[in-house]
Formats: C-alpha cells, sequence, structure tokens
C-alpha cells in the first residue's frame, strides 16, 4: 500500500499546528495509519475524506466513558494519543471537538497545564530538596562535598557525563519551550477575549519548533546509549532494575478490563520490556564490551607504591568520556619492618585540557601555597614533604603528597611511606607515558 | 462563549438549554439543535459536554437517567427561568431594533 511518512515533532503548545497539518494531509486524500515512537506519522491513502481534530487530556487519567461515548456518537474515532493530546478522526465535515475557544482553554488548563504544573513542580521540589540536602551536608561536613564530587560526574556513570555534556543544550530548550508555551497562553486568551478561535503558528514559527523538538527528541539517543553502557559496565543497581520490574509487573496484574488501568498497563508493558533488556543487559557479561568504548582506566595494571605495598583496594571507573583509578596501598615501612604505612592515590583521564586543567588547580591548592612549585627538572610535577618522626616510624620517615600532571591526565598520590625517590618518579611517569598520557 | 455566573448566554448556551426542554442525551441535543436551526448552529461534542458539567453544576439541568453509556438531561425550574429571561432579553433586543428601524423609516 502506498504509505507517506511525515515527521510529527511538535511541541505540545502547538496544538493547533499539528491539527492543521493532519488536516492539511486529509485534504491531500490521506488517512492517518498510525504513529511510530510518537515521532513519525504514517499516511495511507483515504477512502473516505476524513478531518481529524486534537483534544487534550490529562496523561494521568483517562477520559470519563460518557466523554469518550458522546464523541463516538458525534462521529470522532480516536486514532492515537501523545502526551496530552488524544487524536481523533472523523468524516470531513463533522462539527469539530471544541467550538468554544474559551471551554477549549478551560480544557487545557484542566487536563494540560495543571498536570504540566505538577510534573515540573514535583521536578523542582526534588530537585530543592537534594539541593538543600546537599547544602546541609556541606554545611555539616566541609569537604564532604569538594570539587570531586562534581569531577565524578565525568568518569564515574556514563549517563551522568552526557547528562553534563548535553547540559548547554538542555538548559536553552527548556527556556525556549517555556517561552512558547508563554507566548500560547497570551495569544490563546487574546483569541478568547476577540471571540476568535485559537491561531494556527505560521509556518516559520512551526517549523522551527518542530526542528527544535526533533532535536531534542534526537538528545535521547545518546543518554539512551550512555545508560545501556552504564548497565553493561555494572554501574546500574541491580535491585532497582529488579523493584521496576516487580511494580511493573503489579500494574499489569490488575484488572485488564478496567479502563482507568489501560494506558498504565500499556506504560508497564513498555517499562517491563526495557527493564527486561537492561536485566539482560546487566547480567551478561558485558563489562568488558562497555570497556572497549569507554577511556581506559589510568595506570590500573597494578600499585602505585614500591613493591613492599600490597593494593588493597584498587577502583576503576569508566566512561565514553574520562575515566578514574582509585588506589589504596598499604605494606611495611622498612624492608622486613613491623611498622605499616598506607598511600591513598587517584588519577584521573579526563576529556579536555580545561577540566585537567581545573582538576589539578583544586590539588594544587590542596597543596599549599608553600608549595606552588615544580619539582626541580621536571614539568608539571608538585611535592609536598613533611617529617614523620616518632611511634614506629623509622628514622627519616617522611609523608609525601604528589601532583602529577600529563596532559589531560592528573595524578594525585598521598602516603606516609615517604620520601619517594626520582627512581620511583621517573617509574610513574614512563608508565603515564606508556598509557599514552 | 462562556460567560461568568451565565449572565447573558451564548448562542450555544441558549440553544443547549433549549433542546432540553426535552430529556435529551449529548448527541441527541447536538442533532435536536442542528435541526432546530436547520445546520446554522453546530456545537462540538467537547463544547457540549463541558457545557452540560457546567449547566449541571449551576442546576440549570439535571441528570435524569444513564443508558447505554449516554447520560440524559432535561431542563431545571431554574435552567427554565433562565432560558426564559435570555427569550425576554432576545425579543426585548429585536424590539429595540424593530423602534429604531421604524424611527428611521418614519423620518
Amino acid at each position: 500500500m502506498k504509505r507517506k511518512w511525515t515527521v510529527f515533532a511538535y511541541p505540545v503548545m502547538d496544538i493547533k499546528a499539528a491539527e492543521a497539518m493532519l488536516n492539511r494531509r486529509a485534504a491531500e486524500g490521506w488517512r492517518l495509519e498510525k504513529m511510530w515512537l510518537d515521532l513519525l506519522a504514517a499516511f495511507v491513502p483515504a477512502e473516505e475524506p476524513v478531518c481529524y481534530c486534537l483534544d487534550w487530556y490529562d496523561p494521568n487519567r483517562e477520559d470519563g466513558l460518557d466523554y469518550r461515548t458522546l464523541l463516538a456518537d458525534a462521529g470522532w474515532r480516536q486514532v492515537g494519543q501523545l502526551s496530552y493530546w488524544n487524536l481523533y478522526e472523523a468524516p470531513a465535515g463533522t462539527a469539530p471537538i471544541q467550538t468554544d475557544g474559551e471551554l477549549e482553554y478551560r480544557r487545557f488548563r484542566k487536563k494540560a497545564l495543571r498536570r504540566m504544573t505538577i510534573g515540573w513542580g514535583t521536578t523542582g521540589g526534588i530537585l530543592a530538596v537534594l539541593a538543600l540536602l546537599l547544602g546541609v551536608a556541606a554545611a555539616w561536613k566541609p569537604g564532604a562535598l569538594d570539587w570531586r564530587f562534581l569531577a565524578t560526574f565525568f568518569t564515574d556513570t556514563n549517563t551522568g557525563a552526557m547528562l553534563f555534556l548535553l547540559l548547554p543544550l538542555l538548559l536553552p530548550g527548556g527556556v525556549l519551550w517555556s517561552g512558547r508555551l508563554l507566548l500560547r497562553l497570551g495569544q490563546w486568551k487574546r483569541a478568547i477575549a476577540r471571540e476568535e478561535s485559537f491561531p494556527v503558528p505560521g509556518p516559520g514559527s512551526t517549523l522551527a519548533a518542530r526542528l527544535c523538538t526533533l532535536a531534542g527528541n534526537l538528545l535521547l539517543i545518546p543518554l539512551v546509549l550512555a545508560f545501556l553502557l552504564d548497565t553493561m559496565a555494572k554501574e546500574v543497581n541491580l535491585g532497582w532494575i529488579i523493584g521496576t520490574a516487580i511494580g511493573c509487573l503489579i500494574v499489569l496484574g490488575r484488572d485488564p478490563m478496567l479502563m482507568e488501568y489501560q494506558r498504565k498497563r500499556r506504560y508497564a508493558k513498555g517499562t517491563l520490556v526495557c527493564v527486561a533488556v537492561l536485566l539482560v543487559l546487566r547480567l551478561l557479561p558485558l563489562s568488558g564490551v562497555a570497556g572497549l568504548v569507554c577511556v581506559r582506566p589510568p595506570l590500573a595494571d597494578g600499585r602505585l607504591l614500591p613493591e613492599r605495598t600490597d593494593v588493597e583496594r584498587l577502583e576503576t571507573h569508566a566512561t565514553l568520556l574520562s575515566a578514574r583509578t582509585e588506589w589504596y596501598e598499604v605494606g611495611t615501612m622498612t624492608e622486613g619492618g613491623f611498622a605499616y604505612g598506607y598511600a591513598e592515590s587517584e588519577a584521573w583521564a579526563l576529556p579536555w585540557d580545561w577540566l585537567a586543567d581545573w582538576v589539578t588547580e583544586q590539588y594544587r591548592k590542596e597543596l599549599g601555597t608553600a608549595n606552588q612549585k615544580e619539582v626541580p627538572g621536571y614539568e608539571n610535577v608538585w611535592l609536598e614533604r613533611y617529617g614523620i618522626s616518632g611511634g614506629n616510624y623509622p628514622e627519616g620517615a617522611a609523608g609525601d603528597v604528589w601532583l602529577i600532571r600529563r596532559g589531560s591526565v592528573v595524578l594525585w598520590v598521598e602516603t606516609n611511606m615517604g620520601p619517594l625517590d626520582g627512581q620511583w618518579l621517573d617509574g610513574i611517569l614512563a608508565r603515564l607515558e606508556e598509557d599514552g598520557a | 462563549m462562556a460567560r461568568k455566573k451565565l449572565e447573558t448566554l451564548t448562542e450555544q448556551m441558549f440553544y443547549v438549554l433549549l433542546a432540553l426542554r426535552t430529556e435529551r442525551h449529548g448527541y441527541g441535543i447536538m442533532q435536536a439543535i442542528t435541526a432546530l436551526t436547520d445546520g446554522r448552529v453546530n456545537i462540538g461534542a467537547g463544547t457540549l459536554y463541558a457545557l452540560l458539567e457546567r449547566f449541571e453544576g449551576e442546576k440549570l439541568i439535571a441528570l435524569t437517567r444513564v443508558e447505554d453509556k449516554r447520560k440524559y438531561y432535561q431542563l431545571t425550574p431554574e435552567g427554565d427561568r433562565a432560558l426564559r429571561e435570555e427569550y425576554r432579553r432576545i425579543r426585548q433586543q429585536a424590539a429595540d431594533m424593530e423602534a429604531v428601524l421604524r424611527e428611521e423609516e418614519g423620518t
């Protein structure tokens, strides 16, 4: 069958532009066959002339049976559903569903605007509570929420890294979306005052809005891919996946005949399929596959300190953008001795020089003003050294704090097993070079 | 257009109340209005539903029964008063217009 595809990426406030497009296609002899991913509309030749109406609905609440019966009696058959819109088709010439601008505006307020406000308000509230909690935590335990918290967004999860990366696009997108909504609200109110029907936005404005909406939808692709990578890399909590699956099964277990649950059941089915995919990705040994496309954690092939230490903990995190390695090593202070020392180290492989500069700057602040000079003979290497005496410390023991920057890799080593000598430093620099830093 | 507290009725409101002098369900109201006005006034199903909700809330109409998923309504005495008041207003408007026209023709 002959089929025509159209990108149907309209922002929610452009309901009249979307309706006008469907009616243009209908006037050309096409009928809407189906919507694909809420983004593409497939049209087939119409046997009888048809017309379309888009009606607001509350995504959390089905329209009443009497409302749907009245629309059906009047000739309107529901042919699709998008966020906040029900798509109806009727034989050409049928009176539109809404013939009173003010009542249509009231329906928008009751069905869509209130739900949007609740949605945005809830999101804003959660973010405000989180910000408050972070603020309280920062005030209660200074240093607990330091610059590392921000930097780990890039290194620990692909979803976090991608969100951070897309933030410069997402924020203006949100501002544009809100501005357009306010513009429409103003236009609709003016139309009501003049007792006119709601205006259809011009072709230029509609095209720009469609392109922005399409771009917004396309941004979901890297976010989804990032989330899948995180799942493969075991960064996504298994309990969360199983909990979501149980929630979906509970929704699906409700009475399938009840109209009120039909949309929720549809969402639950979709979510369950997604969760099943996540579960498979999480359980299969695919972290190696994720590792192939992620940045290699720097120096993750072993210990950093001399051979008398053992690695107590070695943690690596990697994303498409950057990676981080954390070590905690312990060992005897002297060969065959009884006193034990430690070393805590952290290495960052960052995506941009400016970010590596910023991380280096933060570490340098921790070194203190007295240690801002580079180690003689070594560029971008800083050292803070202090003597340690007493207890079981051997003669000449020192605490060492090393900061090494090579390219976009930053390494921080803090130990009470110093002094670490030039040979150790050369070894580390050679390893960094081998790593491609 | 829906007015605050129905000080005056819009054409669509007037015809909905008029159609409900006889007990009818939603689509029956739409058909009655189309027949009565010979297709001049068409009321959308969504608009009609909102008006019925509003009229019922203001006790101008009352739900009489539900049959085959359809709600039937009829005018209440209060609704009848509102309709007659609107009728009186429209007649007064027509009379005023006629008086002006007569005066113009007489001069």
